[in-house]
């Protein structure tokens, strides 16, 4: 298949994810999404060098990945495109942060590792917890949850129509790219001295695309304030919320795995 | 109902799309305008929904089209677009036919009763919880069609509702549009599914309008419709 068509085909099959039913799934979005914010934000106020505090970090999301029946692997598979830019992050630490930390035998470990590794857990994690979020709640619901929280209209309707675009946008250079791969056989993608001429075009075919997109949209009413789901969520899925964030903070004023580690360890 | 009055469209660069065109279409018509390719109908109807800028006036339902009265207008007025894939934007055909009548104060609930009864009027209830991107263009055009029926309009433009459609699609679409109970202008160049759905033609050529009539008038007259880059329809020769 096109890689961009298989692309879209990825965005979307996360929304088929999202409508599946599981006790992560029947929770209100909002608290979904606070929680994903306290996550993420105990993450990465993390000591640089803290890796085995960060560590337990994990927990929360793998919880999330289990109750969900989302495997684990379907994260990491989805964000393959992502994740080689998040584990570049700190990449550069081991080598201007040389002090040695630890040895683990003859091998020394520096400052500058640890805190790369700590980096690139704190992407993985932030990852995880976001996909885990997408996965399990619906883009209307996760916009409306935005917009409780006086996120601006403005910006709630950007994030919703970026969301619906990207898989037409897709579709369009997938369209644009088999038809360019039919006359040109034997090539390799596409020739360089195309590049100006096609993502030209593609500009062009995605504006008229949007224009006629947003024409059928006002003339069914739309007016900048999209509707989203009216769900009622039970009040009771609030009530895990306080426990798990509790549980953030805890693991992150209390070296947990050090402190399970001295129970057995002298 | 509807009263164009010296419709003019330019387009950049100076090219006419519509020139002067004058047409009064009457409650419960069903009117077909006819045109080969470039003649001017989608700009027509883009004009009628006040979705390109034009020159002269156009009175409907006594109200003019300008920004002020769009809202009102655009209730009482639907747009069947030509790619169906421009008008669903809405992951499932449902959500799609209830985004316009949400949009208008209905509450969910209600809409979604509303779908169940269009989409069963035309025989679509097994498309409700289908993706609007794994369905036939068959489907999709009858998906689009419910869509704009969902808004109650009084009228209803149609522009090539039959095009890229299988023959059996293409009866359903004609079937459907039939049973509507609304006025309709359809555009096309399917002079078949004119000769099918419509009691009057306009013909349009380049961008004005050649001759307004009865449908055997204009349908019928070989000469006529060859002069403006159109053939008799099948039906009528008989080939």
């Amino acid at each position: 298949m096109n890689r961009a068509r298989e692309a879209s085909s990825e965005i979307r099959s996360v929304e088929d994810l999202s409508k599946l039913e599981s006790p992560v799934h029947g929770l209100s979005p909002l608290s979904k999404l606070l929680l994903t914010i306290v996550y993420i934000a105990t993450v990465a106020s993390f000591n640089k060098y803290d890796i085995v505090g960060l560590f337990a970090m994990i927990l929360v999301p793998l919880l999330g990945y289990m109750l969900s029946g989302i495997p684990v692997s379907t994260c990491f598979r989805k964000l393959k495109v992502v994740l080689p830019i998040v584990l570049l992050v700190g990449i550069v630490n081991p080598f201007l942060d040389r002090e040695i930390m630890f040895s683990i035998g003859n091998f020394k470990v520096s400052y500058g590792i640890v805190s790369m590794v700590t980096l690139m857990l704190k992407g993985v994690f932030s990852l995880m917890a976001s996909f885990l979020l997408v996965a399990t709640t619906p883009i209307d619901d996760l916009c409306k949850s935005l917009r409780k929280i006086h996120m601006p209209k403005i910006i709630v309707s950007l994030l919703l129509l970026t969301y619906r675009y990207v898989s037409m946008f897709l579709d369009e250079v997938a369209t644009m790219t088999e038809s360019y791969s039919l006359r040109a056989p034997g090539q390799n993608g596409i020739a360089f001295k195309s590049w100006g001429s096609f993502l030209g075009q593609l500009i062009i075919r995605s504006m008229n695309k949007a224009d006629r997109n947003y024409g059928s949209m006002i003339l069914r009413g739309f007016n900048g304030e999209f509707y989203y789901c009216d769900r009622v969520f039970s009040k009771l899925s609030w009530l895990w919320i306080p426990i798990l964030i509790a549980v953030c903070v805890l693991m992150r004023l209390f070296n947990v795995p050090a402190l399970v580690g001295s129970l057995f360890v002298r | 109902m509807i009263d164009i009055k010296g419709l003019t469209v330019e387009y950049e660069g100076g090219i006419k799309a519509l020139e002067g065109v004058d047409l009064t279409i009457s409650e419960g018509d069903s009117l077909g305008l006819i045109g080969a390719n470039g003649a001017g109908k989608s700009s027509l109807f883009r004009s009628l929904t006040g979705l390109t800028a034009f020159k002269g006036s156009i009175m409907f339902n006594g109200l003019e089209v300008v920004k002020k009265n769009m809202p009102e207008i655009r209730k009482n007025l639907g747009y069947v677009i030509q790619e169906s894939d421009d008008q669903m934007f809405m992951p499932k055909v449902i959500e799609d036919m209830i985004f316009g009548p949400v949009n208008y104060g209905t509450s969910k609930d209600e809409a979604v009763k509303k779908a169940e009864e269009i989409l069963a009027q035309l025989e679509i209830s097994h498309l409700k919880e289908r993706y609007n991107h794994k369905i036939s263009g068959g489907e999709k055009k009858m998906a689009a069609i419910a869509t704009i029926l969902m808004m109650k309009p009084n009228v209803i433009l149609f522009d090539e509702p039959t095009s890229s459609l299988d023959p059996h699609n293409r009866r359903t679409v004609i079937n459907a549009i039939k049973r509507i109970d609304a006025t309709k202008i359809i555009a096309s160049h399917d002079l078949d599914l004119i000769y099918d759905t419509c009691e009057k033609v306009a013909l349009l050529n380049k961008g004005r309008i050649v001759k307004v009539g009865e449908r055997d008038d204009i349908l019928r007259d070989k000469d006529l419709l060859e002069e403006n880059g159109l053939e008799l329809p099948l039906s009528i020769t008989g080939r």
